[in-house]
């Protein structure tokens, strides 16, 4: 675990040095400041606007930094060989692979706090009352990128290249919110062979409609004990299964 | 050769110069930003809005067409021009959000009033009604807009009793329902709800205001009596309680600041005796 923790301390400064990290955060920064010119155009409804880009725009740069660095993780190691100087020293692949996954972990940690501090100094400056439940909305967004995370990472093991796996992140992120209608095509469907596939499809994708409160949040609807207990348990058995899958994958590559 | 190809080249670019040129106007006309927004809009089926293909970012998609809604509308109505694809703009956006309360309430009265498309507005609220069921302003503006624009007050009265059943509603909107009983009539039951009203009201101005309704609504209630009688009689009553006993009126109330009410024969109406 220890040689895992230099690992993530690696990949997360190196994320800190790039360039895709500042400017995402600029970006996010710019987007909410430039929203104070729809103050007077949004009928009212500026205070949810606001609350809705605080709690998306982590996702959003979060998602970039999958498809620009989290596909690259792997990748970038084999192409520049920097691989062969894990392999000389005593780091199992396991640990290598953890370590990728917690550094860029901890990236999205950073990135929805920065956020959540920028987000919620920017309602109080408003006079936009801060609830707790925000916390929750974007504790599901790091859980929803980890999984996506944990998902690029299984591709990325025996993905030629990083476009590749980043078009894979990119479909499993789409048809994983559509799971409620995938599910509800499994059960229309008149064939038996069809109705059959698409279920197995429906419990292979990640259910990541799960993950998007947003509306539940901004609207005050409250989330029951038992929907966040179910949603952390089936991220975390989510994430293990896909690093176990990426873990034997990678376990088995010849460099 | 390299002259022709020079002097091809110059005309091909001053031929699209001009082609530009020409077509600008019309395709100012038609490509027009907001024109461009309704154009796209009204071939969205409400149905096909499905915020699962937006991933995340469904909520925001909502705000964006939200904040052009009101563009296109204000835009719209500058010019004067249909506003007949608002029902659909805002089914969109609740297709988005759908817990969006001011997009069904607000949208509702723009697609009623200025979209003269009393369906859907209606249709917008009652999907309002499912997706925010304890909501009272869904219930409350189906029954002012059937009261307004339909003159339905049974409706209207049915939709104002949901909505005071509804957490947080406003006490004065329970108020409407006895206003409806008097639109179809029916002053008596309206009258008994001001008593209910009178009893319960918590401050002096409530109490003024409920005393002077119930006077009102008695005095239309038996002065209704009084000319069913007199058509079916042929003479006047000899006093109110005659219209009680041969069941003309329902009743005459008691009033609470202890006035009672008589049959004015030179004046023919009823008054009041302080």
């Amino acid at each position: 675990m220890r040689r895992s923790y230099y690992i993530a301390k690696a990949v997360f400064l190196e994320s800190l040095k790039n360039y895709t990290l500042v400017s995402m955060i600029v970006f996010g920064v710019v987007v909410l400041v430039a929203s104070l010119f729809l103050n007077n155009a949004m009928l009212g409804e500026y205070g949810k606007l606001v609350v809705d880009l605080e709690l998306t725009l982590p996702i959003l740069i979060g998602l970039i930094i999958i498809i620009f660095n989290g596909t690259r993780l792997v990748y970038d190691e084999i192409e520049k060989k920097t691989i062969y100087i894990y392999a000389s020293k005593p780091i199992k692949r396991w640990e290598f692979m953890l370590g990728k996954f917690l550094g860029l972990t901890a990236v999205f940690l950073v990135v929805t706090t920065i956020f959540a501090i920028l987000g919620f100094l920017f309602l109080m400056l408003l006079h936009i009352p801060v609830k707790g439940q925000y916390v929750l909305s974007l504790f599901f967004s790091i859980m929803e990128l980890m999984i996506l995370l944990s998902v690029t990472m299984f591709f990325s093991s025996f993905s030629a290249t990083p476009i590749l796996t980043g078009v894979f992140a990119f479909v499993i992120y789409f048809a994983g919110h559509l799971a409620p209608d995938i599910y509800q095509y499994s059960l229309m469907a008149k064939n038996q062979f069809v109705r059959v596939l698409v279920r197995i499809i429906y419990y292979i994708l990640p259910n990541l409609s799960y993950y998007n409160i947003t509306k539940e949040v901004t609207h005050n609807i409250s989330i029951s004990i038992n929907q966040i207990y179910y949603v952390i348990s089936y991220a975390l058995l989510y994430i293990v299964l896909m690093m176990v899958f990426s873990i034997l994958i990678f376990e088995k590559k010849e460099f | 050769m390299k002259k022709l190809f020079n002097i091809m080249f110059g005309i091909i670019i001053v031929l699209l110069m001009s082609m530009v040129y020409f077509s600008n106007s019309q395709l100012m006309d038609i490509y027009s930003y907001r024109d461009k927004f309704v154009q796209d809009a009204k071939y969205i089926p409400r149905e096909m809005t499905n915020p699962h293909w937006l991933g995340d970012f469904n909520i925001i998609y909502a705000d964006f067409i939200w904040f052009e809604s009101l563009q296109y509308y204000g835009d719209r109505k500058e010019k004067k021009a249909s506003l007949e694809y608002l029902s659909n703009i805002f089914n969109s956006i609740t297709n988005l959000d759908p817990y969006f309360e001011q997009a069904y309430s607000f949208g509702a009265t723009l697609v009623g009033t200025d979209g003269h498309n009393w369906k859907g507005c209606e249709q917008l609220l009652k999907k309002g009604m499912i997706n925010l069921p304890d909501d009272w302003r869904m219930p409350f503006f189906l029954g002012f807009f059937n009261y307004m624009w339909y003159k339905n007050y049974r409706a209207a009265e049915l939709w104002f009793k949901i909505a005071v059943k509804k957490p947080g509603c406003p006490e004065r909107i329970y108020h409407f329902i006895p206003f409806m009983h008097f639109r179809m009539g029916d002053y008596y039951t309206g009258m008994l709800m001001w008593i209910e009203i009178y009893n319960n009201a918590k401050n002096e101005q409530e109490k003024k205001g409920a005393l002077q309704n119930i006077k009102v609504y008695a005095k239309k209630h038996l002065t209704k009596a009084i000319r069913s009688f007199i058509r079916d009689k042929g003479h006047i009553p000899e006093n109110l309680y005659v219209l009680v006993k041969t069941g003309y009126a329902k009743g005459i109330p008691n009033l609470p600041d202890g006035s009672k009410f008589y049959y004015n024969v030179v004046k023919d109406s009823v008054l009041i005796h302080k």
